[in-house]
């Protein structure tokens, strides 16, 4: 489950950015009639195409596996949180029917309702996102049931849908798929400009990657923020996990790397220096989240976010400056290419592994949701070597298409 | 607000296998032809569902999603004991469109091309297999839900002649409907031909594999066989069924593609009206019993923003396939 889940949201964090790229460069391409924006864009749409088609398969399996592997956990959600998957399901149909409509529809639809179908890619992928999250959300922060302590009544799936859990986690995912997706790509690009292949076109995808990349990177922090204090407030075990405060205590210091900052930590999570920050020693040993595991993806995510901020800054100084960019910053956005995306994944760690025991938090106990049937292994296994070669194939698809047409076009300007 | 439930699930499940039906179909006629002409037919598949297929798969989800929000305890029942065919078709679903996805998008065109395509026909052939075996599962009535060995539990379910039936009867009718969809799809008279004798080989195939379902389950489901022959919805869709294989082989052979296409539908229909009337109010027959679909719907509350959620679906979906359909369907002679 883990696996799949870690496999799809690279390509759904894909899905719901890269369409946007590329409507961006179809409307420049619509209003200049430059024939790099044109070549880009359809760049863009094949690299939309493969990784839409690998995402809505393992999002069809990912519905699928929610049963097989947590028969126990759906019985109970189904009802309550099956809300925004039907509605992710609404916005996933009409995604796949607006990229049929793009990807097919050159010189055959008008111009302004093609660029639209390529819009409506992006945006219906971003809804879909978003509602999933929430079903998310709810795991976090169970609303909409009583709980009898074995099973739900008085349901009422909108309150689930709209649990508090939701604004925060959709924001932070959002901006998180715009700022891995667009370092990504920039990344890639930067390592053909490096290589002489198509400047112009290549300079030209850095910098509409990177405009929607630079900004999520910079807002980041932010919404990172906005999050950390929910989960101080709701979830003081996952916090206390994140920071590994193992004592509870008023003042709390924040250690980055060997140096301590005291106090930093009570002002981050309660704007007050001198606030008390609850610790580990407060719950039982049991119900302790796996701590080493969810501060070390909490310190990864942290460190990476914040160096991608940093460039982002650096890169709108270097766009202001001139429109040239220096070759050791190219070589620095090829080393980041999969910084945004294990951020991402780490961010995953942090929040699922944080809520740990708990797969409804203080409601359901994972080890009761795990499916009765044995044999669990050669499930996990034949899923892990599928993945891996899905993973393989994927990488090394893209690779080709990429250099294929760089080089392509690199011939005919 | 159960039987709005069931009813989109109905439909769900309609178009799923007259779309992704004709999909998985089309893969499977690749696996049946001569080399020089292999090429050509690919191509016309290619053409012919690539802009649709990923809408056709979706309903596959929608399916799911409706189990699982608002019969999240047939959703379970399904996913715990019929976990093996569940995940073999899975494995499938995932080789079929990646294949068919890399084989497209791919701007290279090498040998992997044909790697590409042994994978997606041979998955194409074993998905709709294991989907039919799992659907078998549900009416055969060895469901256990109190077993306590492994194999009594998760393999006895499914591992029956009546299931595997089901499973060769699905594929042989999405091949079938595929052959009479692809007729249409292409102007080469020789290509035309050969779908035109797939066609005609697949509808008496699935006839025979059809009429041996049935037969199979007076048998191994009489539970279910019983309930069929005493009800004249089913009966009638089962006569009416049988009957419209006539104007299909009319039409094949007229080339009346629209009406062909149509009566393709109709007896796809009849099949699941009978299926249907014959299960109704039932989800799931299991050893000496069943659960109908009551004892496994979501409370009320739920059905009914489920039902919302379809119906705005709907709204916004239904004409936006339809604007498709029109686009890369409407001149399709004129390409």
């Amino acid at each position: 489950m883990a696996i799949t889940l870690g496999f799809h949201i690279v390509f759904a964090a894909v899905g719901m950015a890269m369409p946007f790229f590329m409507a961006v460069s179809h409307f420049r391409y619509l209003r200049r009639r430059n024939p790099v924006d044109l070549a880009l864009t359809k760049l863009w749409s094949r690299g939309v195409a493969i990784f839409f088609a690998t995402g809505a398969v393992s999002g069809t399996v990912l519905a699928f596996e929610l049963g097989l592997l947590w028969p126990g956990f759906m019985k109970h959600a189904g009802s309550i949180i099956g809300m925004p998957f039907a509605w992710e399901g609404t916005a996933f149909f009409l995604e796949a029917v607006a990229l049929g409509l793009f990807l097919y529809g050159w010189n055959r639809l008008p111009e302004w309702v093609h660029w639209f179908s390529g819009l409506v890619v992006g945006i219906s992928g971003v809804a879909s996102g978003i509602f999933v999250i929430s079903a998310n959300g709810w795991m976090n922060a169970p609303t909409g049931f009583e709980w009898t302590g074995s099973r739900a009544t008085h349901i009422d799936p909108v309150a689930a849908m709209f649990n508090e859990a939701w604004a925060h986690q959709a924001i932070h995912m959002v901006i998180a798929a715009f700022e891995a997706v667009g370092f990504a790509v920039a990344g890639l690009h930067a390592f053909l400009l490096l290589k002489k292949i198509n400047p112009a076109l290549n300079l030209r995808a850095i910098k509409i990657a990177l405009a929607f990349g630079a900004l999520a990177a910079i807002v980041q922090p932010l919404s990172g923020d906005f999050s950390s204090r929910w989960v101080v407030e709701n979830q003081p075990e996952k916090f206390a996990a994140m920071e590994s405060l193992f004592h509870t205590q008023k003042g709390a210091p924040l250690h980055i790397g060997g140096i301590q900052i005291p106090g930093l930590l009570s002002f981050l999570a309660h704007r007050k220096w001198d606030a008390e920050v609850i610790g580990l020693d407060r719950f039982e040993r049991a119900l302790w989240p796996p701590v080493s595991i969810v501060r070390v993806a909490f310190q990864i995510m942290i460190a990476l976010g914040v160096v991608l901020m940093l460039i982002s800054l650096l890169y709108f100084w270097f766009a202001y400056r001139s429109r040239t960019l220096p070759s050791w910053f190219l070589r620095c956005l090829v080393v980041l290419i999969p910084s945004g995306f294990v951020a991402m994944e780490a961010g995953w760690i942090v929040t699922e592994v944080g809520r740990q025991p708990w797969i409804i938090y203080r409601v359901l106990k994972t080890s009761e949701a795990v499916t009765p049937m044995p044999g669990m292994v050669i499930h996990l296994l034949i899923f892990c070597v599928i993945y891996l070669i899905l993973s393989i194939a994927v990488t090394w698809l893209m690779r080709r298409q990429i250099i294929v047409a760089s080089q392509a076009d690199g011939d005919n300007p | 607000m159960i039987v709005a439930a069931i009813s989109f699930m109905g439909f769900s499940l309609l178009f799923y296998i007259l779309f992704g039906g004709a999909d998985y179909g089309a893969g499977i006629l690749e696996f049946f032809k001569g080399k020089q002409v292999r090429k050509e037919q690919r191509e016309v598949i290619a053409r012919a569902i690539g802009p649709v297929w990923e809408v056709n798969h979706v309903w596959l989800v929608l399916i799911v999603v409706i189990l699982f929000m608002g019969f999240p305890g047939l959703y379970t029942l399904i996913t715990t004991y019929l976990h093996i065919p569940v995940l073999l078709a899975l494995i499938g679903i995932i080789l079929r469109g990646t294949t068919f996805a890399f084989r497209s998008y791919d701007s290279i065109r090498d040998s992997t091309q044909n790697l590409y395509s042994a994978l997606f026909t041979l998955s194409s052939a074993l998905t709709p297999f294991w989907l039919g075996v799992t659907a078998g599962a549900l009416v055969a009535g060895k469901l256990d839900p109190g077993a306590t060995r492994f194999f009594d539990a998760y393999v006895m379910p499914w591992a029956n002649g009546f299931c595997f039936f089901m499973g060769l009867f699905t594929s042989s009718l999405f091949a079938f409907l595929a052959s009479v969809y692809l007729i249409g799809e292409t102007k080469q008279s020789h290509l035309k031909q050969i779908f035109r004798q797939r066609a005609r080989g697949f509808s008496q195939l699935s006839f025979v594999l059809g009429t041996g379902v049935l037969l199979l389950s007076w048998w191994e489901a009489p539970h279910f066989f019983e309930r069929f022959i005493n009800s004249w919805i089913s009966l009638t869709a089962f006569g009416l069924g049988t009957l419209s294989l006539y104007p299909v082989s009319i039409c094949i052979r007229e080339e009346k593609i629209a009406l062909s296409r149509f009566f393709c539908g109709f007896q796809v229909f009849q099949i699941l009206l009978g299926w249907f009337a014959a299960q109704y109010p039932v989800a799931v027959f299991i050893k000496n019993g069943s659960y109908p679909f009551k004892d496994f719907a979501a409370p009320t509350p739920t059905l009914f923003q489920l039902v919302v959620a379809l119906t705005f679906g709907s709204f916004t979906i239904i004409p936006a396939i339809i604007y498709l359909l029109i686009i890369f369907k409407g001149n399709t002679n004129r390409a």
